[in-house]
Formats: C-alpha cells, sequence, structure tokens
C-alpha cells in the first residue's frame, strides 16, 4: 500500500522466464540437411547482442538450433553436449542422430515442472545415411511468417505440377539454401526480433556432394575428418534495423 | 582444426576461398544510416552537420557556456527559503493529514471487450497487392463463430467504383454494415460530386468514416485496391490499407489483414517482386493467400481473387482446401 | 437453450425450432411457437435471451405487417432479411442491445427461389443452404454438409431435417422433446408434423 505499511496482504511474483525472440530452420535434403537460425538476441524491444548462436554442432553429423528463452536454451545445449561427450567416453564413438533425438526429449521431459523454456530443432544425418522425421520446420518469433512460405516452396503446397510430372520430393542443396536465405531476410523485414546475422549450418552425408558449396561466399568447412559426413557453415549478414 | 581443413582443401583443390563467383548477385545488409545522412561513418559527418553550417547554425543552441574561474569561484552558496530542520520537521506528517493517492483501476481491455478478441471472432483475412499497371486484392470465404464455421460464402471484398475494390475482414456485422455505409456515401459523393471517387480521396473517406467511431470503433480492418487515374491521363495501380480506427498505411508493395495477417505477411515478402505483369501477380496473390490461411484455423474455406487492371477486372473464385 | 434448424431444397425454406420454453433448469412450457410468420412467404426463427425474443421478434413481425399494407405488396426475401440485420445491427451498439438469433426463410415470389438467412445477435447475416442456432449447430452442421441437397425434394428435406433432429436426440444430454416445422415455398407457409 502507499503508506508501505503490511496492512494488507502484499503479492510477489517472480516470473523466472523471458522471450529473446529470433527464428531458427531446419530443411531437409535427399543427401543434406540445412539448419539455420539468425544471431539476433532481443528483450522486448532491446537488442542485447547481434551475435548470439543459436546453431550447436553436436558431433560431426548432429547439429542443434534452440530458440526461445536464450539462458535456457544455452544451458540445455551445454547439458546436451555434457550427455555426448560422457556417451563418447563409454562407447568410444559419437552417439547416433536417433539417440540424440530420445535424449533430448528424455531431457526435456525430466524438467516437466520446470521446463527449458526452449524451441528444439534437430538436424543431422543418421547412421545409414538417411536423414529426416520432417522435411522442414521453422521455430521461433516469426515462425508464422516462415512456415507457410516453406509449405508452398518445400512442400509445394496449392501449387499444381505440369501434367505428366510430379513435384520433387527433395530440392538440390543450392535451391534449398536459396529458400532458407529468401526466408530469413523475409522474416528480418517484417518480424522486429529477426535480423543482425544468419548462420546456416549445412550436414553433407558421406560420400555425396556437397553440390557447389564449397565454394560459396563466406562458407567455412567444420567437418572433423575430409572423408566423413561434410559439415559447413555459411555466414550471412541481415539487416540490423 | 576446420581453418586446417579449409587450408589443405584449398591448397589440394587450388581454389582460394576469398574470390568466390555469384559473389556480387547475392544482397548484403548493413546497419541502414539514418534516412537524413549519407552515411554511418562518423568521420563523414564532422563539420558537416545541421548545426555546423553557419548559416543555420546561428538558430541552435551554443556549446555550454563555461564561465571563467573567478566568476565561478565566488559564487556564493546556494540559497534556500527554509533551513534544512525546517525541511526536514515539513517531512513528517502530521498525524490527521490525508494523502491523497490516486489509484489507478487495473486495466480492462475495453468494456465492449468480453473475454475473447472481437477481431478474431468470425476469422477471415484480406490482401491487396500492386502489380505493373495492375493491382489484385483476395480474400477467404469463411465465416464462423468462433472454431465453429458457419458458411463457406461469405464475402468480405466489395467494389466501391468500377475501379476500386475494398476488403473488409474483421467482426462480419461490422462488414455488412460498413459495406451499406461505403455504398450510400460513395452514392452521395457521386450525386454531389457528379464523378466517381479515385482512390486516394477513397481512402481518406474510409479512414475519416472509421475515425468517427474513435472511442467505439468498427471492427474492421480495411484493404483497398485499385488503379488510379494520374493528372496526365496515365494509369497507376493504388493500394492501402488502415487500422480499425483509420490510421492509413500507403503502401508500395502489399497490404494484409485479418486473423492470417502474419502468415501473410511471411508468404508475401517471400513470393512478392516489383512489376508482375497482371497474370503473375495473380498467381503471386493467390498463392500467399492460399498457403497463409492453410496456416490460420479461423480463414479458409476457400477464397475469391479480383485482379484489376485499367481496362478490366477479372474475379476468379479458388477452391483450396476446404478443412 | 434453444435450437433450431432450418434448410433450403429445391423451391422451399424449411424451418424448425424447438418448442421448449425454459427458466433455469425448469421448463416452463413444452408447446411455444418460435417460428413468426412475417408474410405470406417469409418466416423467422428466434431464439436467445428470453423476453428479447418475442419482443424483437413482434417488433418485426409488426413493422413487416406494415409495409406490407402500406405498399400492397410484401418485402422480398433479401430486403426483408436486410432491413432485420440492421435492426440488429443498430440495437447491437444501443444502451440495451436485443439478444436474439434468427433464422429468416422466405420464398421470392418474383424470381421463384427460396432464400434463408443466418442471421445472429451481432447482426452478422449470411446467405446459406442451410443453418442451424443453439447446440443443435455442432451436431446438424456437420450432418448437412453431408446430406443437403439443393435439388431435393420437400419429402427428402424433411428427411434430412430427421437426421439431424435424431442426432441432437441421441447426442445432446438436454434435448427438446417436440419441434414446430414449418415450411414455405410457392403456395405460402404451411405447418408440418415430424
Amino acid at each position: 500500500m502507499p503508506d508501505g505499511s503490511f496492512a494488507h496482504p502484499q503479492q510477489r511474483s517472480f516470473n523466472p522466464y523471458t522471450d529473446n525472440g529470433g527464428t531458427i530452420l531446419a530443411i531437409a535434403g535427399a543427401d543434406f540437411t540445412v539448419i539455420a537460425g539468425d544471431t539476433r538476441q532481443s528483450e522486448g524491444y532491446s537488442i542485447q547482442t547481434r551475435y548470439a548462436p543459436k546453431v550447436f554442432r553436436l558431433t560431426d553429423r548432429a547439429v542443434l538450433a534452440v530458440n526461445g528463452f536464450a539462458a535456457d536454451g544455452n544451458m540445455f545445449v551445454k547439458k546436451v553436449k555434457q550427455r555426448l561427450e560422457w556417451y563418447r567416453h563409454a562407447h568410444a564413438k559419437d552417439m547416433p542422430l536417433r539417440a540424440i533425438a530420445r535424449l533430448i526429449q528424455t531431457m526435456l521431459y525430466a524438467q516437466r515442472f520446470f521446463p527449458y523454456y526452449v524451441y528444439n530443432i534437430l538436424g543431422g544425418i543418421e547412421e545409414d545415411g538417411s536423414y529426416e522425421r520432417e522435411a522442414c520446420r521453422a521455430a521461433g518469433a516469426a515462425q508464422s511468417l516462415v512456415q507457410p512460405f516453406l509449405d508452398n516452396q518445400i512442400y509445394f503446397k496449392n501449387q499444381t505440377a505440369a501434367p505428366g510430372q510430379s513435384h520433387p520430393s527433395h530440392l538440390p542443396l543450392p535451391d534449398v539454401l536459396a529458400i532458407v536465405i529468401d526466408s530469413f531476410t523475409s522474416a528480418t523485414e517484417r518480424h522486429i526480433e529477426v535480423g543482425d546475422g544468419l548462420e546456416i549450418y549445412v550436414v553433407v552425408a558421406k560420400g555425396r556432394s556437397p553440390q557447389g558449396l564449397d565454394t560459396m561466399r563466406g562458407v567455412q568447412e567444420m567437418s572433423a575428418r575430409p572423408d566423413g559426413d561434410r559439415m559447413f557453415v555459411i555466414r550471412r549478414d541481415l539487416k540490423k534495423d | 582444426m576446420s581453418s586446417i581443413v579449409n587450408n589443405i582443401k584449398d591448397k589440394v583443390t587450388g581454389k582460394d576461398n576469398s574470390s568466390k563467383q555469384n559473389q556480387e548477385s547475392e544482397q548484403t545488409f548493413t546497419i541502414q544510416p539514418h534516412p537524413a545522412q549519407k552515411t554511418n561513418d562518423p568521420r563523414d559527418l564532422q563539420g558537416n552537420n545541421f548545426a555546423a553550417d553557419p548559416k543555420v547554425g546561428a538558430f541552435h543552441a551554443r556549446e555550454p557556456y563555461i564561465p571563467p574561474p573567478e566568476i565561478k569561484n565566488n559564487l556564493p552558496p546556494a540559497q534556500c527559503t527554509r533551513s534544512r530542520e525546517e525541511r526536514t520537521r515539513a517531512l513528517v506528517l502530521h498525524p490527521s493529514t490525508v494523502l491523497s493517492v490516486h489509484h489507478f483501476p487495473p486495466r480492462q481491455a475495453s468494456r465492449y471487450l468480453p473475454n475473447m478478441s472481437i477481431m478474431e471472432y468470425n476469422g477471415g483475412s484480406v490482401i491487396a497487392m500492386v502489380g505493373k499497371e495492375c493491382v489484385a486484392i483476395a480474400s477467404d470465404l469463411r465465416l464462423g463463430n468462433q472454431a465453429l464455421g458457419i458458411s463457406s460464402n461469405f464475402q468480405k471484398i466489395f467494389p466501391m467504383t468500377d475501379r476500386i475494390y475494398l476488403g473488409l475482414p474483421g467482426l462480419a456485422t461490422d462488414v455488412t454494415t460498413l459495406k451499406e455505409t461505403f455504398r450510400y456515401r460513395l452514392n452521395m459523393y457521386k450525386i454531389k460530386e457528379e464523378r466517381e471517387i479515385e482512390p486516394q480521396t477513397f481512402a481518406h473517406l474510409v479512414s475519416s468514416t472509421l475515425y468517427e467511431r474513435r472511442f467505439a470503433p468498427w471492427f474492421i480492418e480495411p484493404v483497398m485496391a485499385g488503379i488510379e487515374k494520374t493528372p496526365s491521363g496515365a494509369y497507376k495501380p493504388f493500394i492501402a490499407a488502415t487500422d480499425l480506427i483509420g490510421c492509413i498505411n500507403f503502401a508500395k508493395d502489399f497490404v494484409v489483414a485479418g486473423t492470417a495477417s502474419t502468415k501473410l505477411f511471411g508468404v508475401a515478402e517471400g513470393l512478392w517482386e516489383p512489376d508482375l505483369e497482371p497474370e503473375d501477380l495473380f498467381e503471386t496473390c493467390a498463392q500467399t493467400l492460399l498457403n497463409a490461411v492453410d496456416r490460420d484455423a479461423y480463414s479458409g474455406w476457400g477464397a475469391e481473387v479480383y485482379l484489376i487492371t485499367k481496362d478490366k477486372v477479372i474475379k476468379r473464385t479458388l477452391k483450396g482446401r476446404m478443412d | 437453450m434453444d435450437i433450431s434448424f432450418a434448410l433450403t431444397g429445391k423451391g422451399y425454406v424449411i424451418v424448425a425450432a424447438d418448442t421448449t420454453a425454459a427458466r433455469s433448469i425448469v421448463k416452463m412450457k413444452v408447446d411455444e411457437d418460435k417460428i413468426k410468420v412475417l408474410s405470406p412467404h417469409l418466416l423467422m426463427a428466434y431464439s436467445g435471451e428470453p423476453g428479447d425474443t418475442v419482443q424483437f421478434a413482434e417488433y418485426i413481425e409488426r413493422n413487416i405487417r406494415l409495409y406490407h399494407i402500406r405498399n400492397t405488396y410484401a418485402l422480398r426475401p433479401p430486403s426483408a432479411a436486410s432491413w432485420i440485420r440492421r435492426s440488429l445491427a443498430d440495437s447491437l451498439r444501443s444502451r440495451r442491445p436485443y439478444a436474439v438469433n434468427l433464422l429468416v426463410g422466405g420464398y421470392d415470389t418474383s424470381t421463384h427461389t427460396p432464400h434463408l438467412y443466418w442471421i445472429d445477435y451481432l447482426g452478422t447475416m449470411s446467405e446459406v443452404p442451410f443453418a442451424a442456432h443453439g447446440y443443435g449447430a455442432y451436431f446438424a452442421l456437420s450432418l448437412l454438409d453431408r446430406y443437403h441437397d439443393p435439388e431435393a425434394s420437400v419429402e427428402e428435406g424433411l428427411a434430412t431435417l430427421r437426421r439431424c433432429l435424431d442426432e441432437v436426440a441421441k447426442r445432446l444430454v438436454v434435448t427438446p422433446e417436440k419441434y414446430k416445422v414449418k415450411i414455405v415455398d410457392k403456395d405460402g407457409v404451411r405447418e408440418v408434423e415430424i
């Protein structure tokens, strides 16, 4: 009350969560996976930093994108990486992608009543060289802007194939990268929480062609061995306003 | 580790990572300079700013005045009408002193709004796009009562003149009421002026009609599209949208409104490009609408697209997915 | 809670409404007619806030009748529906709005077409092939999506209505026991037993 007395019941509340904006996106091709995220971290109308990665390399062939409450996201990635390291020490190999997916699921559910406020997209190559449970997925602040665009461009929703032809079930890597970059420039244009920078991770299955990716501008190879699955990261600028 | 791999790879392939083809074709973005300045580099701004111009500078405040030491050091101490003791005593409130504290009432959405969003009560979405000497305006056809679908043939776009079409997404009762209001006002305009209204004028008519009800608004966010006749006799595409109290948005590319507006923004931003030919504009507009409403539970159930060019209007009714 | 249905067919509109007048958990009356005959070829089923319903329906009934007397011909269904809708829309933004939902069905004797309008208390109006108000809508609309035929005969139309009433009787907790059913076609209005 205004007089500072405690004559009336007082209520205090503490909200342990916040929303740090940003958007993540993943698309699977026939023999590669693309996982991307913008690098802006914001709270309300303030930008906390223009470079805070949301996409993380877990193993030679697995990439995890986290979006939502950044502190939870970073902590979660840290714990997943720790579990993967323990696995490596115990089994002398990297955890397979399917196992990582299930691990993440159990780790999230373990926090059922004080959840990590994070949306996760896991991408990579499975042991037998196959890839996906889903061909494309957007999450985060601009999910509602990006997902219908992907429905149209990846799944060819509402598009009729020319007579006698059919839509490809998987797009080539250059097309996928173009769609990812377009998705993020579009989201940046219309959503205040998206922008600053773009990081695109590409995992290419062992022995498959990176389809000209290695000659792209701003690409950096992160492969552990040149003869295994190959991993690349492409960094691009997004508008900063 | 990765840089080592890169270096080895560069040596093996004989390629240089810094010079690549299709480098020029891709867009790059940086921090946008303020519209009033050409650059963000502080060095370019020196001696070039507004106040530094001697002709203009005279009208602006000067740099801070720093008094010379003989004045600064000989100033008398700051004076107060009451002593420190007096002031401290005055701070202790007499028991009978009544402090009047104004409490703001807890914020309510509005007394007109029950515990739901009126703008989403019936559902529906509209989009308008500019092309090369043409415009398109499209809407879905759903009328619902929250989650329950009532009609799959509820029009939200109405012809205002031969060359102006108005989309009215929002509360369905106000869709009909406003449609009738604009028909009345345009008939009156035509009788008084003995001519059809121009799109620019019409946008302001829409704006003032909505602002008239500033404090008990019509729950509609109009979107309009038309072809403007310039003084030189040429035709120019026109689109505009307003919020529910009539704030106009004259966009150059596209405008959206309704329950699927965020989805429409996302898809339109990805598909639209400048100077689309009429049939390409139709396809762009139709695809944008269909894919956006498919991700919105409150919009869909069919769609219609109006393609307006200077000599004709084509209306197409689309089926889309009916769920 | 009142339930009303309506559907169009080849040259007719069927309008049905339950006949209970309830207050709280008590049935006060089981033979209430909630379908007004507004003019020789126009029907209106009304439901909603008790008190408002009859008050509003009688106001509409008498004004439609007045128009008929003054002009010697009745308002055609589209015009009548528009005027009724406007009455509700104006009432919505008044100090004490009417809370009445309507189904207006009529036969246009000039164009020989049946018309059905779904109107709610906000003044939302839509011309529809079939319609329902109240809890019945949640059961009947999906049935009507499946079985409605705009070219159906009166017998087929009544059979479709029967399906709706049976479904409501089977699945809704508070089921009305009786319905009044009226048909409007080129010969005017008649009541049928169902």
